[in-house]
Parts: structure tokens; C-alpha cells; sequence
């Protein structure tokens, strides 16, 4: 067992090289704080859409598009007179989307005869036609149920409730993602170059020529970065809650185990990367590679369910990151404890034990 | 005593490139040994194979009791390898990287701190003692190869090429640390490319691509591989004299070296310099020669080389 004295030698050197430390700890903290003040705080955010109101003396046109806007996320960029020149902003990227209330809106309404409400929408911006469809659903919804009541004619009211909400804030939402992405590249990056350097530099040489066992490389390579890796994590956790409010509605004590085990599990990833890599360059376009399987389909993009089930059993499954987003969430959006995200926990061991037992068993203890 | 290192016709292949071919060859206890060779010979390939670090592909390599690269843990311990580049951490400082070398080696805490300092002290790096490896200059990095690779105590000391491109005070001090330690009782293996170095070695392995040229003492070499002595004649000539020199009987064979401006020079292999020479200028002369200079030649390790890969003599 020499250990000890390869965590010493690799915290000596992590400390010292000043790209491992800003990789590290700087830029964490620094994309969780960027990430806060994007995203953070309360004041709403909205994308601009157009009205073109060819009723204008009606009442209930102008109480539907009351309705539209009270919706989050939406707000009106501008009303024009005429639905061509409504479609011409959506066509040239002015607004995302435009909302055509036809003439005679109230007249018809109010005589019984079916109406149309034209929606136009960007479909080439992400989010924009799911948002502005859903405004425009729901105000209509909400001028029916107030004509209903009006007019004394029946109506289906819609009772609407979240579970685990509503007070979960854009920030809170995206907490999860944004420490799933720097606990899973920072680390893994780290480290699966770590190997490779010491074969670059020739300092493998000698090291191997040591009586030293292919366990005491790995394992204190390992733990140093564990140990490194630490203060990243503790670092953007802490901003997260300390600077930005993110609540925390499990126990923080599970939060931050759960966040140590994935940082474990990626750290042993990229051990096993650096393990089969024969250079720095080489592990380094491995760890991103596989970085981008896990940020497009393991739930960050969309619920893994829309995902093909060839994929999903290929990629998202085997994703350590699939398992930290559940299990983090879990913890701190639902108030789960680390026993009640087990499955995710054993998910993350199982791959962790496999991932780094590799890595010792295929370490090259010879050279050429 | 057991020799403290045996290669048993030791091959080893790289895809389709032969490193080293069926190469025998021991290294008794306490022994200053050269191997000696050209770059591409196969000496560092040799080398690794002694520490362990490359398996070979045929034949057996033991390092005293311990066959390698099987027991290469248990042999390490007794082996202090200096690669030939620097393989020690830029980016620890002089004692640091001997602190962890002597930690991996498992050298008792209550002695490293002496010996290292002893070793800083022997080696001339008391004042780059915290500075960083990466920051001194080529020589001082080469000192701190080989205080580092005797900080278990090694019996035996393998070093690749620990002299090439350092200047020729070091050189000097470097050969001076290798005699010291070989009369301390330490068993040396020195791979060099200079052949002038070797002369400092007591037995010397001659390799050239790959084979095993020669073996054995300095001067049993030299005696091997020209099976004679030289000559060197410089003659004035228009023509080149090659018919002339071909017929004296006492030359066994003879190299034009340089020749121009009136002048050529000549080697002659004869069988004792001393006693050819004055038949060599009679001979030259009753055929009609002009003579500007002739004298015997110092062999030198590396005309044996020559010789023994063909260059001369042939």
C-alpha cells in the first residue's frame, strides 16, 4: 500500500497547476453565479408578440387578449391593424409569434356563431409555440367560462393544481441541470487527463518503476481528485443556496451525499477514460464525447419517455447522469431522502464500482 | 556469487521491428558495466527490459533471484533506474520529488530525511533544494535523476544515456559518482553512445542493431576487433598510390580516409605498428612515393566499433 504518498504528490501538483485549479474551482463558481444572475430572482421574463385586433370596438376581444397576457412568459410586442402586417413581424423575427382576432369577434360571439382566434407562431424558435399555444388556450378557455357565467349557459371549469409546487422558481428548476453538468465534465475532464499527462511527460517511467501496485496509482490518483473535486461541488451548492435562495426541501446532509456519489461515479468515468486514452488530446475528445450523450438524452432536453426506447435503453439508462438528475431532484424539489432515491443511489454505485475496477484492471503497468 | 543481472537470449519485437535479437549477456555484483552502442542500437529497449518496464518477446531476463517482468515488484526494490529523459515531476521541488520517490520505495520514515539530505548534499543541490524540478537547467535536472534513483539504496544502478548532451565537467563528475558508487559495492549498468566514456567501464556489451557485437574488457575489444594495429600515411600524389600500398606484405588491408589537394591519406591495419613502420616506408618509397607524414595510431574504443561494424578493415 503506497497510497498516501500519490494523494500527497497529486494534491501537491493540483494545487500548483493553475489551469486545474481554475478549471476546477473558478469556473464552476463562476458559471453557477452566471447561471444565477441569468435566471435568478423574481422578476418575470417575457418574449414579445404581436395583436392585430380587427374587432377594435368590441368588448370581448379586448378581455380575450386581457386573458392572453396575464399568462406567464408572453407579453404584447406591439398591435397592428392588419393581419399581414402582424404575420411580416413573425416572418421577420420582430416577434415570436402573433395573435389575429378576426372582425365582428364580439357581434358573432355574442349572436352564437363559432369564431376563430388565428395564431401564428414561430415554429422555428424553441419553447415559443408551446408557449404562446398554451396563452392563447388558456385565455380562451377563461373568456368561455366568464361568457358562460354572463350569459347563464353551462361550462366545464378546469381545476388546476401542482404537486410540489407552484413556488419552484426558473432557478430552482434549473439547479439541478446546471450542478449534473459541472459534477459530471469538470471532474471527468480533470481527470481522465491526469494519466495521459504522466505519460506525455515521460514522469510514467519512473513512477511505474516504483514498487508500486496498478491500485495505489489509480486509487490515489482517485482520491486526490475527490478530494478536489469537493470544492467545486460545496462551492456552486453553496452559491446556489446562499446567494440565489434555492431551497432545499430534502435534507441538505442527503443532498450534498447524493452530489459526492455522482461526483464519484464521473470521476471514476474519467479514470477509466484516461486509463485507455494514449494521450491528453485523446482523452480529452473522449470525455467530451461522451459528455454529449449524457446533456441530450438523459432528461435535461426533454422527459426521457420521448425518448426512442432503443436509445433510451442504450444511453439514457446507462447514463449516470439520467440517475443524478432523478435523485437530485427528487431531493431537493420534492423533499425525498437519500433512502427514498436508493434505486438511483444503487444505479450510481453499481456504475461507479464497474467503471473504476476497470480502470485498475486494465492499467498498463509497462511502457510501449 | 549469483551474477546480479542475466539475459538469456532475449528478443524483443515491436510489430514488425526487431529491438533486440537472441542478445545473452551477464553483469557480475559490484561490476562497472558499459553498453555501448550507436542510437537505435537497442540499448534502451535492453534496458527496460532489465527493469522490468518492457516484456520481452523470447528469452528470460533475471535481475538477482527475480525473473522479469514477472517479480517486477519484488526487483524494483532493488533497482535505481534513471530513464534517459527526465522523468521526475517539474512541478514539485527537488526535495519533494525525492521524498516521494523515497515514500513509494517504502524507505523507513525515520531515515528518508537523512538520506536525502545526504543525497542533496553529495549530488551539489543544497541551494536548488525548493526549487522547483522543472526550473533548473539541464545538468542540475541530471544530478537530481540520479539522487533520486539512489534514495532506496539501490545494490543495483541502471542508467540510460546519463551523460548524453551535458557538458564535459559533468561528464567528468558523472564518471567520478559512478566509480565512487561502484567502490561503495553498488553493481552499475551504464548505456552510453560516447565511446571514449566506456573506457572508465571494467566490462563492456558492444551492441549495433540489436545484436551483441562484442563483450569483455576495454582493451580485449580493441585487441578483437582489429586482430592488429594502425598506421597512418599521408602521401603528395597526383595519383592515388592504391596499387602501390596494395603491395607492400606486411599491410593486411588499408582505408583511404581523406584525400584532395594534392594529398591523400591512408589507415593501414598492420600486425604491430612499431616494427611495419619503417617497411612501410621503405616499400612506399622504392615504388616511387612521396611520403609527407607517417605514425602509428592510438586505437580508440570507438575505431574498435568501427571496425567491429564494418566500417574498417573490412
Amino acid at each position: 500500500m503506497r497510497l498516501w504518498p500519490v494523494i500527497a504528490k497529486e494534491l501537491k501538483q493540483l494545487m500548483r497547476d493553475p489551469r486545474s485549479l481554475l478549471m476546477n474551482v473558478a469556473m464552476p463558481l463562476l458559471v453557477m453565479l452566471m447561471f444565477g444572475a441569468g435566471y435568478g430572482g423574481h422578476q418575470t421574463r417575457a418574449i414579445p408578440v404581436a395583436v392585430a385586433n380587427l374587432d377594435p370596438q368590441g368588448d370581448l376581444s379586448w378581455e380575450l387578449i386581457d386573458y392572453i397576457f396575464q399568462a406567464p412568459g408572453i407579453e404584447p410586442g406591439c398591435y397592428v391593424n392588419s393581419e399581414e402586417e402582424a404575420v411580416e413581424l413573425v416572418r421577420r423575427g420582430e416577434v415570436y409569434g402573433a395573435i389575429i382576432i378576426p372582425e365582428h369577434f364580439t357581434e358573432d360571439l355574442k349572436a352564437g356563431r363559432k369564431v376563430y382566434v388565428k395564431v401564428v407562431v414561430d415554429a422555428a424558435a424553441p419553447f415559443a409555440p408551446t408557449i404562446i399555444n398554451s396563452a392563447v388556450t388558456n385565455a380562451l378557455y377563461n373568456l368561455q367560462v366568464s361568457i358562460a357565467e354572463d350569459y347563464g349557459t353551462v361550462a366545464v371549469v378546469m381545476e388546476q393544481e401542482t404537486v410540489y409546487g407552484p413556488s419552484i422558481t426558473t432557478m430552482e428548476g434549473f439547479t439541478p441541470i446546471t450542478m449534473g453538468l459541472l459534477l459530471y465534465l469538470v471532474p471527468m475532464t480533470l481527470i481522465s487527463l491526469s494519466l495521459c499527462r504522466e505519460r506525455e511527460r515521460g514522469t510514467y517511467e519512473q513512477l511505474i518503476m516504483a514498487p508500486i501496485s496498478r491500485w495505489d496509482i489509480v486509487g490515489g490518483k482517485f482520491a486526490a481528485y475527490t478530494i478536489l473535486s469537493m470544492a467545486n461541488m460545496f462551492g456552486t451548492l453553496g452559491v446556489a443556496i446562499l446567494v440565489f435562495n434555492v431551497r432545499v426541501r430534502g435534507p441538505l446532509v442527503d443532498l450534498v451525499a447524493f452530489s459526492l456519489l455522482f461526483l464519484v461515479c464521473s470521476l471514476s468515468l474519467g479514470m477509466f477514460i484516461s486509463v485507455l486514452s494514449k494521450n491528453q488530446l485523446q482523452a480529452l475528445g473522449t470525455s467530451i464525447f461522451l459528455f454529449i450523450p449524457s446533456l441530450l438524452f438523459a432528461g435535461i432536453i426533454s422527459p426521457v419517455e420521448y425518448i426512442s426506447p432503443a436509445v433510451r435503453y442504450a444511453i439514457t439508462y446507462t447514463s449516470p447522469m439520467y440517475y443524478f438528475l432523478r435523485g437530485f431532484r427528487a431531493i431537493m424539489l420534492k423533499g425525498y431522502t437519500l433512502l427514498d432515491v436508493w434505486q438511483e443511489c444503487l444505479a450510481l454505485a453499481i456504475m461507479t464500482v464497474v467503471f473504476f475496477s476497470s480502470a485498475v484492471v486494465l492499467l498498463r503497468m509497462k511502457l510501449g | 556469487m549469483r551474477p546480479a543481472v542475466v539475459l538469456e537470449n532475449v528478443t524483443k519485437r515491436f510489430e514488425d521491428v526487431v529491438a533486440v535479437d537472441n542478445l545473452s549477456f551477464w553483469v557480475e555484483q559490484g561490476e562497472l558495466f558499459g553498453l555501448l552502442g550507436p542510437n537505435g542500437a537497442g540499448k534502451t529497449t535492453t534496458i527496460r527490459m532489465i527493469c522490468g518496464l518492457l516484456e520481452p518477446t523470447a528469452g528470460e531476463v533475471w535481475v538477482f533471484n527475480f525473473r522479469q517482468p514477472r517479480d517486477r515488484m519484488a526487483a524494483s526494490k532493488f533497482i535505481g533506474y534513471m530513464p534517459q529523459h527526465f522523468s521526475l515531476y517539474e512541478d514539485l521541488t527537488v526535495y519533494e520529488n525525492m521524498m516521494f520517490f523515497a515514500s513509494v520505495y517504502g524507505v523507513p520514515y525515520s531515515v528518508r530525511r537523512e538520506r536525502i539530505e545526504k543525497l542533496i548534499d553529495r549530488f551539489l543541490l543544497t541551494e536548488f533544494r525548493d526549487k522547483l524540478a522543472g526550473q533548473l537547467s539541464g545538468g542540475t535536472k541530471r544530478r537530481l535523476a540520479l539522487a533520486t534513483c539512489l534514495v532506496h539504496n539501490p545494490p543495483l544502478v541502471i542508467l540510460d544515456e546519463p551523460t548524453a548532451g551535458i557538458d564535459p565537467h559533468l561528464r567528468y563528475l558523472f564518471w567520478r559518482f559512478f566509480e565512487e558508487l561502484r567502490d561503495e559495492g553498488v553493481t552499475l549498468i551504464v548505456t552510453t553512445h560516447y565511446m571514449d566514456e566506456a573506457e572508465f567501464c571494467e566490462r563492456l556489451a558492444l551492441m549495433r542493431s540489436g545484436h551483441l557485437i562484442a563483450l569483455g574488457t576495454p582493451e580485449e575489444i580493441k585487441r578483437s576487433a582489429l586482430r592488429g594495429e594502425l598506421i597512418r600515411v599521408t602521401v603528395r600524389t597526383s595519383r592515388l598510390p592504391t596499387r602501390a600500398i596494395a603491395n607492400l606484405r606486411c599491410v593486411r588491408s588499408f582505408e583511404l580516409v581523406s584525400a584532395g589537394g594534392g594529398q591523400a591519406t591512408y589507415v593501414l591495419l598492420v600486425e604491430d605498428a612499431g616494427r611495419d613502420l619503417i617497411e612501410v616506408l621503405r616499400g612506399l618509397e622504392a615504388q616511387g612515393v612521396r611520403l609527407l607524414s607517417i605514425e602509428p595510431i592510438y586505437i580508440s574504443l570507438e575505431d574498435a566499433f568501427l571496425a567491429l561494424t564494418g566500417g574498417l578493415a573490412r
